[in-house]
């Protein structure tokens, strides 16, 4: 109401290019530059497949991906639901939400190369909470204690990634958990609904504009990201992000058509899991009642 | 007070914006030079002063640095007028690619003054012809290396002519806890190490090899070695050699790892990591390659106090660190008075005194250095090794050198396919 | 992150030891006064605030049109603007080193400083755009009734209507400079050192104490800035 619908004038699109420029013309051009380089074969200018087949022939690739897959989609399965059951909480019973905020404030102000490091400190076998279990006589020491980084089911990689992302869904959301929504839970839970008929059919809607961003971004980071992988991972098998870079910087110049191609692949699986998931939650946005206007855009 | 609160702040801005451009320039300082030669080496210290020499090497042991920075730093300025900046990389590839990078934009004024080089990174600048050549035995305290030792004049196998001088030497041990485990017990070859790993199951773990963990390629090196009998013959590349032994290696490994820490499962993937574990009681083993063994790693307070070094009877492997000067190298001059500067024989000691943390072994020959101030100051080092430290004559015993280059790359692919059978 | 500031005073703490025999402040003083922290400190800094000043100024004049755009254009604008987050970190990171190789910019200041402007530009943008468009403009019209010139009313009305938001998109956009890592690396071709670079090079060889201070020296700044910012922006009622 307070915006007024005036024409967009000329001189004030022009605003927006430097910033396109920027952001859209290098990561575009990234884009562009991996497509370019995983199609070009290796030593010659021949364009092809030829990269993608030797990459995807090799023993361990679909091993790694498929890890891959699965702990970036576990880590953002449990970061999103515990988001939007935190920020419905927060909705319906505001108590301890200021101190809360504050901590997942400095969570998300945290890098993630720190956040493993204190991972490995406190939960290896050897770390602090084995070592006060072991005091407490919980278990016999390091060979009892169960192994939770450095694993190979992922479980470091996937609590990292669920712990770190949890705070970034759930704070960008938070724009959108306003006066309006909280007053349609109220008249909600008025008319009997329970929570998790609260958080399907208003809370959910609700954020949705922001939390499917939100979520495809942590997905994206949860199967692209280096840090959680090379810090928490395990030799067989590694995250196809620790890999890429890997062969990226290696002095062997082909290896890098290599790297771009895992690249591509990420990239591939992270647009179809978007398409996935837009498909899956189009009953939301038909839902919305009254649409947001862009209050929330800071996903 | 609103005007000296203004005035105040943008004092502190401009010193600041004043140390940010100075942080931001300082990547792209550089003067351009000629092809100094070391045989005139008054002209080659008088082009030197002044200059910055920008060594790149690998920054991951703070004691190093710190050695590194208040060793060499101040007689660099004191006595030669010359800046030490040290780059530090994650990973010497990193310094190859910035030579590779600087050569493709064709900068004749590239970032790379000196590095800190070995083994594969060698062979990749020296065969893309990007080092400078015919500098290294020229200098002054070249005279004091043992150029006609193999391991010395060869770095993996590759030819290292007049394009690399010495720094330091290392060679393979392990370090166990005199507090943990019996002297009587431990292992001495490879066939014992699988005998003790399966009476001790879970306690034992290596490095897995790759980039960056070049520890763990040379134990599974060392490995190739005793089984194949012969650790001369490695020295020259030979296919077929590899192939014949290549899967007897393969079957000691899997027979390892099925006793090994996590049952091979995985392993750590670097340095840092196994002493990590060892340091907590979770394996028995760690690896080092100082000469002083254990004592800097104790004194970094990376492992307990009780940790000692050993070595296998045999199939120790050892090699010599090199410096190299990029052929596009800024300031050349002062690169070669560092590299002289490093086989000073006051330097060669200090760098085996565990006190003073870098721990790795001479490259000079000790025997070759007659001035007496010299001589003293190297056997007072020999006489400081420490507690941790191998015994020097085992080690001498076992000391055998590095396998030829290109088995780098087929030990490191193949046990990443063998072992973890992934990418 | 309590069990690596216990880390970061005490030496040889080792398993089964809950609490260190002994504290010492050795690893804090000998890391802090490393030459080679401290530079790297430095240039992180410069690097983050440079970054964040540059995102300010490019987002300003954007956020200020995207608030005011029909819904379709923006929805495109901010599609690609949010390209660089739905890409892999890995991935991305690699294409922009190209690029910036290309450009001749890889391993130079200004190089990095591009690089991490992907990253952090659109949250500043978001931010921006929301207080744009939450903001009452009549005020502004009412200076400018008054003959307030576009200086003096941006300078008296609208900078100081937006100083919440601009706190907060500049703390944020701080952040996420100051935690690249990948891009950092590729893009700084080893020759512009961040903080947490160091820390890196720490991971693969150095002391835990000495980790933990620094891996403390890199999360303490960030956290507390976002920490304070979230308070800052308050509860959105």
């Amino acid at each position: 109401m307070k915006r007024d619908r005036r024409r967009t004038s000329g001189r004030e699109l022009l605003g927006l290019v430097p910033v396109l420029l920027v952001v859209g013309g290098l990561s575009i051009a990234a884009l562009v530059d991996a497509l370019a380089s995983s199609i070009s074969a290796e030593g010659s200018d021949a364009v092809g497949l030829a990269v993608f087949r030797t990459v995807l022939g090799l023993p361990g690739f679909w091993a790694s991906f498929w890890f891959s897959l699965y702990v970036a989609l576990s880590g953002t399965l449990l970061a999103t639901a515990g988001a939007v059951v935190l920020g419905h909480r927060w909705c319906t019973r505001p108590r301890g939400r200021r101190t809360a905020q504050t901590l997942l404030h400095f969570n998300l102000g945290v890098p993630h190369l720190v956040w493993a490091v204190a991972l490995v400190a406190l939960l290896s076998p050897s770390g602090w909470l084995s070592r006060v279990t072991s005091l407490l006589g919980l278990d016999s020491g390091i060979d009892g204690f169960p192994v939770l980084v450095n694993d190979p089911y992922g479980i470091g990689i996937v609590l990292h990634l669920a712990s770190k992302e949890l705070p970034f869904v759930l704070l960008a959301t938070l724009p959108l958990t306003g006066v309006a929504t909280r007053r349609s839970l109220a008249q909600g839970a008025t008319l009997g609904a329970g929570t998790a008929s609260q958080i399907r059919h208003i809370y959910l809607p609700a954020i949705a504009p922001v939390l499917i961003p939100a979520t495809i971004a942590s997905f994206a980071f949860g199967l692209g990201g280096y840090e959680p992988g090379a810090a928490l991972g395990v030799q067989r098998p590694r995250t196809l992000a620790v890999v890429a870079l890997e062969w990226f910087r290696s002095p062997d110049l082909t290896m890098r058509h290599r790297a771009f191609a895992v690249a591509v692949v990420l990239m591939a699986t992270v647009a179809l899991a978007s398409v996935v998931l837009l498909a899956m939650t189009r009953s939301w946005w038909t839902m919305r009642a009254t649409p947001h206007r862009r209050e929330g855009v800071r996903a | 007070m609103q005007i000296t609160r203004r005035t105040f702040a943008t004092l502190a801005l401009g010193a600041f914006l004043a140390a940010c451009a100075e942080s931001a320039s300082s990547a792209d300082r550089s003067a351009v030079s000629s092809g100094p030669v070391p045989s005139d080496w008054d002209a080659v210290l008088s082009e030197a002063r002044g200059q910055t020499v920008n060594w790149y090497l690998w920054g991951g042991s703070e004691s190093i640095n710190r050695f590194v920075d208040d060793t060499y730093g101040p007689v660099l300025r004191d006595r030669y007028g010359i800046t030490l900046n040290r780059v530090p990389i994650a990973d010497t590839v990193d310094a190859v690619n910035q030579v590779l990078a600087d050569d493709q934009a064709n900068n004749p004024r590239g970032a790379v003054d000196l590095i800190w080089i070995n083994g594969e990174n060698f062979s990749t600048l020296r065969d893309a012809g990007l080092l400078l050549d015919g500098w290294a035995r020229a200098l002054p305290n070249a005279s004091l290396v043992d150029w006609a030792n193999t391991a010395v004049n060869r770095d993996f196998g590759v030819e290292v002519g007049d394009l690399e001088s010495p720094w330091s030497s290392a060679q393979f041990q392990l370090v166990y806890d005199t507090a943990r485990t019996n002297v009587d017990e431990l292992p001495r070859s490879y066939a014992q190490l699988l005998d003790w790993a399966c009476a001790h199951p879970g306690r034992f773990t290596y490095i897995a090899p790759g980039p960056g963990a070049f520890q763990g390629t040379r134990f599974v090196k060392g490995a190739l070695f005793e089984i194949s009998g012969d650790a001369s013959q490695w020295q020259q590349f030979d296919q077929a050699l590899w192939d014949r032994w290549a899967p007897e290696l393969w079957e000691y490994l899997h027979g390892l790892s099925a006793c090994a820490w996590r049952n091979g499962e995985t392993y750590p993937k670097d340095e840092a990591e196994l002493h990590r574990l060892f340091a907590n009681g979770e394996v028995d083993f760690t690896i080092t390659q100082a000469a002083v063994g254990a004592s800097a790693l104790i004194a970094d307070g990376l492992v307990p106090t009780t940790a000692k070094a050993f070595v296998f009877d045999h199939n120790s492997i050892g090699d010599f660190n090199y410096v190299a000067i990029p052929g596009n190298a800024s300031n050349k001059a002062a690169a070669m008075v560092l590299a002289n500067l490093l086989l000073d024989p006051s330097m060669q000691a200090a760098q085996i005194v565990p006190a003073n943390g870098f721990g790795l072994g001479y490259a000079i020959d000790p025997a070759q250095v007659t001035e007496p101030a010299a001589r003293r100051a190297l056997d007072e080092a020999a006489a400081a090794l420490g507690s941790g430290a191998a015994d020097p004559s085992e080690m001498a015993a076992a000391l055998v050198g590095d396998a030829a280059a290109p088995y780098q790359d087929l030990v490191e692919s193949g046990w990443r396919r063998e072992l973890v059978g992934g990418l | 992150m309590l069990v690596l500031g216990v880390q970061a005073v005490s030496v040889r703490w080792f398993f089964p030891e809950v609490i260190p025999h002994s504290l010492t402040l050795q690893p804090l003083r000998s890391t802090v006064t490393d030459p080679n922290v401290a530079s790297s400190f430095v240039t992180g800094l410069c690097l983050s605030l440079a970054v964040t000043s540059v995102a300010i100024v490019l987002a300003w004049p954007a956020a200020r049109t995207l608030a005011g755009v029909g819904r379709g254009l923006g929805a495109a604008v901010v599609g690609v603007l949010f390209l660089p987050s739905l890409l892999p970190a890995v991935g991305l990171a690699m294409g922009v080193d190209v690029m910036l190789i290309r450009l001749g910019l890889a391993g130079t200041f200004v190089g990095v400083l591009l690089a991490h402007l992907v990253p952090t530009l659109p949250y500043v943008v978001a931010v921006l755009t929301a207080a744009f468009a939450r903001r009452d403009q009549r005020i502004e019209a009412q200076a400018a009734t008054l003959g307030a010139g576009p200086l003096q009313r941006l300078r008296l009305v609208t900078v100081p209507s937006m100083r919440g938001a601009l706190m907060v998109g500049a703390a944020l956009g701080f952040v996420v400079s100051w935690s690249q890592y990948t891009m950092t690396l590729l893009a700084g071709s080893g020759r512009v050192v961040t903080l947490t670079m160091v820390l890196f090079a720490a991971l693969s060889g150095g002391s835990p104490s000495t980790v933990a201070v620094l891996s403390l020296l890199v999360a303490l700044p960030a956290g507390a800035l976002l920490a304070a910012a979230g308070r800052m922006s308050g509860d959105p009622s």
